[in-house]
């Protein structure tokens, strides 16, 4: 049965297996419509001319964006949505607000859901100071500080437009106008940040003995109370984070990069207080970093094990160490679809009788080869 | 450019995600129509950044929504519609356009092909093309926007009417001759 045989320009323009032919180009219309022409000539001039039609419609009406703008804007997307949902008491009083959360202002406002929890380390609290970090760092500055007493968020506009949802009994400390170099915060306790983007003048959030510093996109900062570790999360992008004790060091700021840690996707940093390190590792969950057309199948067989771990490395964007040549000879015969990045390591280290570990935010799978 | 044909039953599994609150299942759907989006909105206004941020907005509403929606067959046609509807609320807030003004469909000039043009360009009649362009340029703005709702987000008469606030009679008639106008000139 011919569905097209009498069928005229009109009717194929309107056609979905025709539009999806001219639009798309995917092997297997083409190899349809092909067919269909050989078997159908007389039908050619017709096909040929709504073709046209649609090439035309396509190519005026297409607005370029790239693949990775989108990707940017979706990731933004996902962390907001995460933000609403991990904060969900705070957006409920955001909402309760004249300002609506997503008015257009954010065109000017470069988002950056950090929370940030100051715990007083008792440990350190006991051994090194008599005053907490929040009270060092503050004391002897002319700042203006604001202290959540009530038992609802409350919401401070910064003078760079930047924004601070203070928990209850949260202390935060700020110039009443900030330098030109750099735009300075202390926090003792919860709060949830909007950034304005100022690129000439890095946001700086001073907690707990960490410096958080806005590089790139979006991160989280999570120090639970009392807990002897402060973290730091990065789900895409860039930031950079400091020990605070570095950062306040006689340099200036710009000469002390060298001793933050850059964290980027997936990654994230562990400061702990009793040995006074920043131990740099992966994400207890890494995420894929690419585009879900991209995400590949991980289905393999009989394929180098090189060649899985270089997916892997691709898909989550972290640096898998090995040796290349030896890996090269280990065949894989495994779908790893559903499984998390370390699940999937797992199962391939079992495989092939290796093992992996994590360190200094990367993997590193240690193997004997399989000759 | 991604592949149109879709899975349904994975759709629905990840729609239903999405309405339990799974953010990544909503940065899928997101990604899913989020070029389509763009190119529309992109449709009324030259500002791209405009555009993003009217999509921010949209999306996160979806979000918001998420837990009292319905099923996705209306998903794509329910976002080009208040899509519409935000671009043209904040045109009137930024004073871009008065209360009487309808919202201009535009297409930009064309800057360099993308690779799917480029495939059709090889295939096609370079000269005829140029010449078709040129006539759906000059087509009223209504009859742009139908043709466009219509071949690139496909979507149904009755959904472009809604789309648009106007009859579907009227769709169907501008389309039948639109398409009877392009037909001629070729």
């Amino acid at each position: 049965m011919n569905l097209y045989h009498d069928y005229c320009l009109e009717d194929f323009v309107l056609d979905a297996r025709f539009q999806q032919w001219v639009r798309y180009q995917q092997p297997v219309d083409v190899e349809f419509w092909n067919n269909y022409l050989t078997q159908h000539p007389h039908q050619t001039d017709e096909i040929n001319r709504a073709k046209m039609v649609l090439s035309s419609v396509y190519r005026r009406f297409s607005s370029p964006i790239s693949d990775s703008e989108i990707q940017l804007e979706i990731q933004k997307l996902v962390d907001k949505a995460r933000a609403a949902k991990e904060h969900q008491v705070i957006e409920a009083v955001e909402e309760t607000t004249p300002t609506p959360i997503f008015s257009l202002y954010s065109r000017w406002i470069w988002r950056v859901a950090a929370v940030v929890v100051l715990g007083l380390g008792l440990h350190f609290f006991l051994t090194r100071s008599p005053q907490s970090t929040y009270q060092q760092l503050t004391s002897g500055q002319e700042l203006v500080e604001k202290i959540n007493r009530t038992s609802s968020p409350q919401r401070i506009v910064l003078s760079d437009g930047s924004t601070v949802l203070l928990e209850p009994n949260a202390h935060i400390s700020f110039p009443a106008s900030f330098a030109k170099e750099t735009r300075k915060v202390y926090l003792s306790g919860v709060a949830f940040f909007e950034v304005t983007k100022d690129a000439k003048r890095p946001f700086l959030v001073y907690a707990n003995e960490l410096v958080t510093k806005v590089l790139g996109t979006s991160f989280l900062v999570n120090a639970q109370e009392g807990a002897p570790k402060t973290i730091v999360e990065v789900r895409e992008g860039r930031v950079s984070v400091f020990k605070t004790a570095d950062i306040e060091a006689p340099q200036n700021l710009v000469g002390q990069e060298s001793k933050g840690v850059v964290l980027t996707a997936n990654q994230k940093l562990v400061f702990e207080q009793e040995t006074n390190q920043l131990i740099k590792t992966l994400s207890e969950t890494p995420q894929m970093v690419v585009n879900s057309e991209e995400v590949p199948n991980f289905s393999f067989s009989n394929t180098p094990v090189s060649e899985v771990l270089k997916t892997l490395e691709k898909t989550y964007q972290v640096d898998i160490i090995f040796d290349e040549e030896l890996l090269s000879d280990c065949p894989l015969t495994a779908t790893l679809t559903n499984q998390t990045l370390y699940e999937k390591l797992t199962i391939i280290c079992e495989a092939i009788e290796a093992h992996y570990e994590v360190i200094d935010g990367q993997i590193v799978v240690h193997s004997k080869g399989c000759k | 450019m991604s592949n149109p044909a879709q899975n349904p039953s994975e759709d629905a599994q990840l729609w239903n995600a999405f309405r339990e609150g799974d953010e990544n299942a909503f940065g899928q759907i997101a990604q899913k129509y989020y070029r389509s989006l763009f190119s529309y909105g992109a449709k009324f206004s030259k500002d791209r950044e405009f555009i993003k941020d009217c999509l921010q907005d949209l999306f996160m509403e979806l979000w918001d929504k998420r837990e009292t929606l319905g099923d996705t067959d209306f998903v794509k046609f329910y976002l080009l519609k208040s899509l519409r509807r935000k671009i043209h609320r904040e045109s009137l807030k930024q004073q871009w356009l008065t209360d009487e003004d309808e919202l201009d469909f535009e297409a930009e000039d064309l800057g360099e092909l993308s690779i799917e043009q480029q495939i059709i360009e090889v295939e096609t009649n370079e000269a005829l093309l140029q010449q078709l362009h040129r006539h759906l340029a000059e087509l009223p703005k209504r009859q742009q926007e139908i043709i466009y709702l219509k071949f690139f987000e496909n979507l149904d008469n009755e959904s472009i009417a809604q789309v648009m606030s106007i009859s579907r009679q009227a769709v169907a008639n501008l389309l039948y001759r639109t398409l009877k106008e392009l037909k001629e000139k070729m």
